[in-house]
């Protein structure tokens, strides 16, 4: 039992600390980026919206991180009272809208953009 | 009476930064691990794209460490963000910070040149009649103007708070004194690479320096997230536990 709960704080720990993330954070762009649709024909110029697409790809990518984090820690955390780890899983999910959306955008910036092009 | 900037409980110790620390021992502390956590990143982001050289790692523009770094000023802008609309006391200071790490971000991401087509980071530029007026305007009233309003809103608010915080030896103080001390690096060494290197006939050293450049840039980005994390921790919604 007390190995129990001490491997749960180490994991909450872990999940708490900004390294985690900030390693989710660089593989969601050494490895995510390269491979998100058009993103392999370069950064063109805000006349075409290449530029600011990328952009918007980054601040969804914040939400993303944001979102994660809440829904982890509304999901794990222990000794917490039920409705406030709803309340965290909720507003980690709407984050999670929140990138979603973003990468709407960057999307139909980008086939705007070729449109344009 | 403490100083007003959001601050870590001090019965609350983070994992990476217990702000009961002295600051000079804490920023270093700060310093070492982004230094360390950069290292490593960049050393799995050259395992893991394949690329051929270290140079196409660290010292290319939209090379790996360049996006790794414009990603962490975004994701501390979200969350800075974030801080600021649920943390009503201190909403002008997590927005002014927002705003900053929008700036770095942009300015990762060359957002100065690309934007408009010509460099808006060369005052020269502004009175050059072969970029269009409006464009010119545009830049001033839309980016320079707003920015040194943030500026000055948050030198009023902070400006009697850095004289107490310094004198009663604050940890975020000399974080603060650190992460701009590594900023002025990064600023010394891009106009290094850019125009002193150049002049001086040394072009073979501006593939090191360029390296340097983004590399540092990297370990300012992520100083500043583990700074601002034990703060994130303390000011945003949910976080406080019930025990």
């Amino acid at each position: 039992m007390a190995n129990q709960r001490c491997l749960m704080k180490m994991a909450m720990a872990g999940i708490t600390s900004w390294p985690t993330w900030m390693v989710l954070l660089a593989a969601s762009v050494t490895v995510g980026l390269p491979r998100v649709p058009y993103y392999q024909q370069g950064l063109p110029y805000i006349y075409d919206l290449g530029g600011m697409a990328l952009v918007i790809w980054f601040i969804g990518l914040g939400f993303l991180i944001l979102g994660l984090y809440f829904v982890v820690m509304g999901c794990v955390s222990a000794g917490w009272f039920l409705s406030r780890r709803l309340s965290a899983v909720l507003f980690g999910g709407m984050s999670l809208i929140l990138a979603g959306g973003c990468h709407w955008f960057y999307l139909l910036l980008l086939e705007m953009s070729v449109r344009v092009t | 009476m403490r100083p007003g900037f959001p601050q870590m409980p001090s019965n609350k110790p983070s994992l990476l930064g217990d702000t009961r620390q002295g600051q000079v021992r804490l920023c270093w502390r700060n310093l070492g691990e982004a230094l360390f956590f950069c290292l490593t990143m960049t050393l799995l982001a050259k395992w893991s794209t394949n690329l051929p050289g270290w140079g196409d790692v660290i010292a290319s523009e939209n090379g790996p460490v360049e996006m790794m770094s414009a990603g962490v000023w975004f994701v501390a802008m979200v969350w800075c963000l974030t801080a600021g609309l649920s943390h009503s006391r201190h909403r002008i200071e997590w927005l002014g910070l927002t705003a900053l790490c929008l700036l770095f971000g942009l300015r990762e991401l060359d957002a100065h040149v690309w934007a408009t087509g010509w460099n808006f980071d060369k005052f020269a530029n502004y009175w050059n009649p072969n970029f269009p007026l409006s464009e010119r305007l545009l830049v001033i009233g839309g980016m320079i103007i707003p920015v040194m309003a943030i500026g000055i809103v948050l030198w009023f608010r902070i400006r009697t708070r850095l004289a107490v915080a310094w004198n009663s030896r604050a940890p975020w103080i000399g974080q603060l004194t650190l992460g701009g001390m590594l900023l002025i690096f990064c600023v010394v060494v891009d106009k290094v690479h850019g125009y002193y290197l150049p002049l001086l006939g040394l072009e073979d050293a501006q593939l090191f320096f360029m390296g340097l450049e983004e590399f540092g840039e990297y370990v300012l980005g992520i100083y500043t997230v583990s700074v601002l994390w034990p703060y994130w921790q303390a000011t945003l919604p949910f976080h406080q536990t019930d025990s």
